[in-house]
């Protein structure tokens, strides 16, 4: 059976190349259903021989049982919603909200910072829902969107850092989060992890992150990929005008934004006991239909099925994968890697922290799910390569990594929706989200892990007054590292795509090997030889990463 | 050296409002926000969101 | 005759522009661009895509009905964020990974069920206090256990499955002598 996931996680990892470096020119939906179905079929064959038609009959349900129904629906609700809101005014209300916020002592600068760092605030189990909710009043604020506040650059900068921030805020979310695949594992050890011993490591990362997502997209996407964005800019004079015709709200407006509103805080803070995310907001949005007086057909309009059906045949050829036993191959060849001389095991967890960044797939939850029990292996619980505050940092490391990587994913990730709403090719953030997530997330959360949130509980001793200040050192060492590389890359970026893909490619290799040193040192403190292995598993996880980043984007490079 | 989770939790605060406002300061030298008036608007911004997402955070 | 190449590659290339007007309404208002799936690719493959959605939603269709139909409705609710993990030495029985069993529910899986242990579940309901939808996980358990031995004494589930779950210790009391009976027949 080794070999058949071998097989299938070879045809899937092929697959994948092939559809990011555009040999398969399919939709990502049909690819990942045709890989569905090569695997099952396999498998089958494999099955025959070793089980008979019993074994092989079995197959369809443990695929099916891929398909994780949560983000799907938790999607479809939030469009559901979100929809309600666009037919019945409810986003004029807000622009109209905005506008006065912008005119308090905080201004437009206080109030953006605000909205970009709202997803992490509301921590949804989906980043989708808030993303699917707010974007396209972000997208208001440019020319095309009526404010005509910002200018096309700022726009760009605004979604892509808003979609940083919303795509990772599944991590954190203590309704259904992804992180709470790892506290529950870390619950054997730390009593009280279930309660949320990631979410403060993975809230302070993405809150980091996200500034450096901003830069990122400022100095080097917008360089890189100049024609990739068809947002209009303003036109000579044409601010002023666009300022003057302020959007009218209406009390219908008003009313159905107060009940989005509502539904945000009774999902977050389930105050009438325990209930799905997708029953508050399904539940709000019949009553924005009774009371705002708008059509089901409306609310319809909002549901985009790209995401949800893109996300679907992810699941499926991840269930294809795990029932084929290709998660399993994944798992042995990651824990192989400890067994090499200069990866030993620190390299391998530099590498492994970063897989989902390297393979990022349509929804987090499809990889965590399959790579987590692994990592929970590696500790005490069975080969023991780790201790258990080591294994919390390792988690801490992987989550933020994980749950981030829905974003730069191009077969149907949520950051699609963003690319959408700039008007950019598929692909355009991948270089940001995938920095961020690489170079600022993943080491952040480790530092965070080790000298704050393990010295909170029982497990660990550390000096509280010491590890303050490492925090403090490292948050500013990391920060200014990674923003002294973008703006040095930034210099270098000349227009000549091969050339400056080169210097890319050089500005995530080197902040991948402060990284991994960064993990190597949260993990074995100042020993030499786990830092110099970390440092290897941190370039070389770096490189894989950048190597997927898009050249170039566009159908035509030629044509003006 | 064990300090009581009062501390601990206040510490939590101030870090997060420190990161939060220097995020912020961040974003809005990136969104083209360059005026000192506006980098410190961006700052305050951030301090607002970092203190609200450690009220969030479990105790 | 070089230029006229030249002249008639600018106008393929030219073709090849993206016409706003073209492009699939992703939000309200806004448009979506996609290299892989832009319309010209997918005229090409109109009847594939069709069938390969059509396959995505049946799907779905079915990892929603079928639990229905089998009275395990409170499977569909499960956010698979895995807190009743916590569970750990609560669980009288050593089950690790409780989600599991309860996507094995959902889609009917036996292979997985039986491998994590859910033929050893005593329903005591420990892991439920760690679910944060409050499934009651216990009566889940319990229908997939009645569910599951119906397979196995209809010869639905592979021999080495059984096998190694009794090798394992992973068939509770309640079942071993059921489980043994069938293999005994099936030997």
């Amino acid at each position: 059976m080794e070999i058949l996931g071998y097989i299938t996680l070879t045809i899937f990892i092929a697959a994948m190349l092939l559809m990011l470096f555009r040999k398969l020119n399919f939709p990502v939906q049909t690819v990942l259903i045709a890989v569905s179905l090569i695997c099952l079929v396999v498998g089958a064959v494999f099955r025959s021989f070793t089980e008979g038609w019993v074994g092989v009959i079995l197959l369809p349900n443990e695929m099916i049982g891929g398909i994780i129904l949560h983000p799907i629906t938790a999607l479809l609700a939030g469009l559901f919603l979100s929809g309600a809101l666009t037919a019945s005014g409810g986003f004029g209300a807000l622009k109209i909200l905005i506008n006065k916020l912008r005119k308090t002592p905080i201004g437009l600068a206080g109030t953006l910072v605000i909205l970009i760092q709202l997803p992490v605030i509301a921590s949804l189990p989906c980043g989708r829902i808030i993303g699917a909710a707010l974007l396209p009043l972000l997208f208001a604020f440019g020319f095309e969107g009526g404010m005509g506040l910002l200018t096309r650059a700022q726009l760009i900068v605004l979604i892509g850092s808003f979609a940083r921030n919303a795509f990772g805020s599944c991590g954190p979310s203590p309704i259904g989060g992804v992180g709470q695949i790892g506290e529950g594992f870390l619950g054997a050890f730390f009593p009280t992890a279930s309660e949320g011993i990631l979410r403060a490591p993975q809230a302070f990362s993405l809150m980091l992150g996200t500034a450096i997502t901003a830069l990122f997209l400022k100095f080097i996407s917008m360089k890189l990929y100049p024609k990739d964005v068809s947002l209009r800019d303003l036109p000579e004079g044409g601010m002023e005008k666009k300022r003057e015709s302020e959007v009218r709200g209406s009390f219908r407006g008003y009313l159905s934004l107060m009940i989005f509103l509502a539904s945000l805080l009774i999902s977050i803070f389930q105050p009438f006991g325990k209930m799905p995310v997708q029953t508050v907001l399904v539940a709000g949005g019949i009553l924005v239909i009774i009371l705002c007086r708008i059509t089901i057909r409306d609310m319809m309009g909002g549901i985009i099925l790209l995401p949800v059906s893109a996300m679907a045949a992810g699941f499926l050829a991840a269930g294809a994968l795990a029932a084929t036993g290709g998660f399993n191959a994944l798992g042995n060849i990651l824990k192989g890697f400890s067994n090499i001389p200069f990866l030993g095991i620190a390299g391998m967890l530099a590498i492994f922290v970063q897989i989902q960044t390297i393979l990022p797939l349509s929804c987090s939850r499809i990889l965590t799910a399959a790579l987590v029990p692994v990592l929970y292996l590696f500790g005490p619980a069975k080969f023991d390569l780790i201790t258990w505050p080591q294994l919390a940092i390792v988690m801490a490391a992987y989550m933020i990594n994980a749950t981030t990587s829905c974003g730069p994913s191009p077969l149907g990730g949520a950051g699609m929706m963003a690319e959408g709403t700039m008007r950019a090719e598929t692909g355009y953030i991948k270089g940001a989200f995938t920095f961020s997530s690489m170079a600022v997330m993943a080491p952040l959360a480790a530092i965070y892990m080790k000298f704050l949130t393990l010295s909170s509980f029982p497990a660990s001793g550390l000096q509280f007054e010491r590890n303050v200040w490492m925090i403090i050192g490292f948050t500013v060492i990391i920060f200014a590292a990674n923003a002294i590389m973008i703006k040095l890359t930034n210099i270098f970026l000349s227009g000549n795509v091969n050339r400056d893909w080169w210097y890319q490619l050089l500005g995530f290799v080197i902040p991948g090997a402060i990284g991994g040193a960064i993990l190597a040192f949260c993990l074995y403190e100042t020993a030499f030889l786990p830092i110099i292995q970390g440092t290897i598993g941190g370039i070389i996880a770096a490189l894989l990463i950048g190597l997927m980043v898009p050249k170039r984007l566009g159908p035509t490079e030629t044509v003006e | 050296m064990t300090l009581c989770i009062g501390v601990e939790v206040v510490f939590t605060y101030i870090t997060f409002t420190f990161v939060g406002g220097l995020s912020g300061a961040i974003i809005a030298f990136a969104l083209d926000m360059k005026s000192p008036k506006e980098i410190i608007q961006g700052a305050v911004g951030g301090i607002i969101a970092g203190f609200l997402m450690s009220l969030m955070l479990p105790q | 005759m070089a230029d006229q190449d030249k002249d008639q590659k600018d106008k393929t290339e030219k073709k090849r522009q993206r016409d706003d007007s073209a492009q699939p309404v992703v939000l309200p208002g806004i448009h979506r661009y996609q290299f892989f799936s832009n319309l010209k690719d997918r005229a090409l493959t109109k009847n594939l895509n069709r069938l390969m959605m059509f396959g995505i939603i049946t799907t779905l269709g079915v990892d929603i009905i079928k639990p229905l139909f089998r009275g395990l409705t409170q499977t569909i609710y499960c956010y698979e964020c895995r807190a009743c993990y916590a569970t750990q030495d609560n669980c009288p029985v050593g089950i690790p990974f409780q989600a599991e069993l309860v996507v094995a529910s959902r889609v009917s899986d036996y292979r997985r069920f039986i491998n994590n242990g859910g033929l050893k579940c005593v329903r005591c309901g420990n892991c439920t206090s760690f679910c944060v939808q409050y499934i009651e996980l216990q009566e889940v358990f319990g229908q997939m256990q009645t569910i599951t031995m119906d397979a196995i004494r209809k010869g639905k589930v592979p021999k080495g499955v059984l096998v190694r779950a009794m090798e394992e210790g992973l068939v509770g009391r309640d079942f071993i002598a059921d489980v043994a009976d069938v293999l005994g027949k099936r030997t």
